[in-house]
């Protein structure tokens, strides 16, 4: 395009030469590198962004597992009912240690919450443990703890909230009836009637399952629960 | 003939036009390096979080008394540890145990080589022990580190 | 003289631009892999942690580890589910046969997907050691789930 100058003055003999077709290259060049610039670094921060939530995540659930695992100490060292928080690797977490009666054998029972947050993640368990009195024998050794039916949710409960606890021991409730439902299927079939039950199965397999089921109904039938007197 | 002024200024223009690109791409290629190396950063970051988080399953199951301070350990060509090494196992006995050695798990074993990955355990305290999983690699000739710090009850 | 030099200049940069497309080809697909996999892990270890008991494969007679590419276990509601590697579509995949009346069921989103091997590798005394490796090209995740029920 004619600058000002060219307009006022007349146009130099010879062909025509374009002007500024340098800096139009520079500006299209530069107009292209810059969203390649823009889009490389979204892609640089965007996976740097997913490995940290990748790193939350699986932290999270080591560190709820440790909140369990320091209320498991604390029951063998004769800690009581208590809500108790620390951090670890830089991550929150919580415990707390609900009484809900005593056993058979004079065990005191809890529902143990363990939870630990780290950013929008969040990772809840949930286990019941029986704390079993020491032996009059051996007053200074630690209590034996036995832990049963852990259950885990990602799902964002507060454990200081005697609502939100029931919430969790409800959901792990329903989960545990069915677990007893099929225990119970077990037990009321032979070892024969269970075997043939699960390779009827067989053609409602993907391929992968189906090639070694036969052997995997093998260990299922050998593990399947019996009833006991 | 006399060369018509304008000729000199497209010459000075693809000049500055030269110069105007060095600069501009000199900066640029290494912000390209940048992200190249945050995807290759990330990817070690995940790495270490499952090998870390790996260990601490495998502190699950290994004797109270046997979870104790462990120096750095490769994991490349690494003594026979039960965590590492083996790693896998396709057949049905010992024989056929794989470790992350060149000749049996080589593109495992190249990529962990190419950044020395090693791990240790320090461990502190009792009932419970307070465990310190330390991942570390060589990244772009620097020491990385990533840490993990879990509790581990007596069962 | 000016044009020969703009060429230049407009060779290199094509060159440049083209050569910049192919990494950033190279790198978004080596992020997605890397998401693929830190997924896939995650989505496995979460109703695998809370299992009881792993079917199959079982660590050999001498107590050496097992590796398949097929992992059966019994989740905490008891119903009998497997994690498998499909190869040919480079996916995970999850069915839940039930341990009671009916069918299996295999889940219509994958577990996991681009993923070009994956082996479960049993391990420990009481085969409750799950290790996992997946990889692919040239990537790879290491990772672990001990299952805690019985």
């Amino acid at each position: 395009m004619p600058s000002a100058s060219s307009t006022n003055n007349p146009p130099p003999s010879g062909p025509r030469r374009p002007r500024g077709v340098a800096m139009f290259f520079v500006l299209g060049i530069v107009a292209v590198m810059v969203p390649l610039l823009l889009l490389f670094s979204m892609i640089g921060s965007s996976q740097a962004k997913q490995a940290m939530h990748f790193h939350d995540r699986i932290t999270t659930e080591a560190i709820a597992w440790s909140a369990l695992e320091a209320g498991i100490a604390r029951l063998q060292a004769s800690g009581g009912a208590d809500l108790v928080s620390g951090s670890l690797s830089e991550v929150d977490y919580q415990f707390s240690l609900n009484p809900t009666g005593t056993g058979m054998a004079s065990q005191a029972l809890f529902n143990v919450f363990a939870r630990s947050q780290k950013g929008p993640f969040t990772y809840i368990y949930l286990t019941v443990c029986e704390q079993i009195p020491r032996s009059p024998l051996a007053p200074a050794d630690p209590n034996p703890v036995i832990t049963h039916d852990f259950w885990g949710t990602v799902q964002n409960y507060d454990i200081t909230q005697a609502f939100d606890c029931v919430a969790i021991a409800n959901a792990r409730g329903a989960d545990y009836l069915e677990w007893e439902r099929t225990v119970t299927y077990e037990q009321d079939r032979t070892d024969a009637e269970y075997r043939a039950a699960l390779l009827g199965k067989a053609s409602g397999l993907p391929p992968e399952v189906a090639a070694n089921w036969s052997a995997i109904v093998d260990e299922l039938a050998r593990q399947k629960a019996v009833l006991t007197p | 003939m006399r060369l018509p002024s304008r000729r000199g200024v497209t010459l000075l223009e693809v000049i500055m036009a030269m110069v105007i690109l060095t600069i501009a791409i000199v900066p640029m290629l290494d912000v390209f390096g940048v992200t190249g190396r945050t995807v290759a950063k990330s990817q070690n970051l995940s790495l270490a979080v499952g090998l870390s988080h790996k260990i601490a399953q495998h502190l699950l199951t290994m004797p109270y008394d046997a979870i104790v301070d462990k120096a750095e350990t490769p994991l490349a060509d690494g003594a026979d540890d039960q965590v590492f090494n083996p790693l896998e196992n396709p057949g049905t006995s010992q024989t056929t145990n794989r470790r992350i050695t060149a000749a049996q798990l080589p593109e495992l074993h190249a990529f962990l080589k190419k950044y020395s990955v090693r791990y240790a355990l320090d461990v502190v305290g009792d009932a419970p022990k307070d465990v310190k999983i330390i991942i570390t690699w060589i990244e772009q000739g620097r020491n990385m580190l990533y840490s993990l710090r879990v509790y581990v009850s007596r069962r | 003289m000016a044009a020969g030099l703009l060429t230049v200049i407009v060779g290199i940069v094509t060159q440049w631009f083209f050569s910049q497309r192919q990494y950033q080809d190279r790198i978004t697909r080596l992020s997605d892999i890397q998401e693929n996999l830190r997924q896939a892990t995650f989505a496995m270890a979460r109703e695998l942690k809370t299992g009881r008991q792993v079917i199959w494969p079982r660590v050999n007679p001498d107590q050496s580890p097992r590796t398949d590419s097929v992992l059966v276990f019994k989740n905490f509601r008891g119903a009998i589910v497997a994690f498998f590697h499909r190869p040919a579509e480079r996916k995970i995949r999850r069915v839940v046969i039930p341990n009671g009346p009916g069918m299996p069921v295999e889940d219509t989103a994958p577990l996991g997907d681009g993923i070009a091997s994956l082996t479960f590798t049993t391990m420990g005394p009481d085969n409750k050691l799950v290790s996992l490796h997946l990889s692919t090209e040239g990537v790879h995740h290491l990772d672990a789930v001990r299952l805690v029920n019985e």
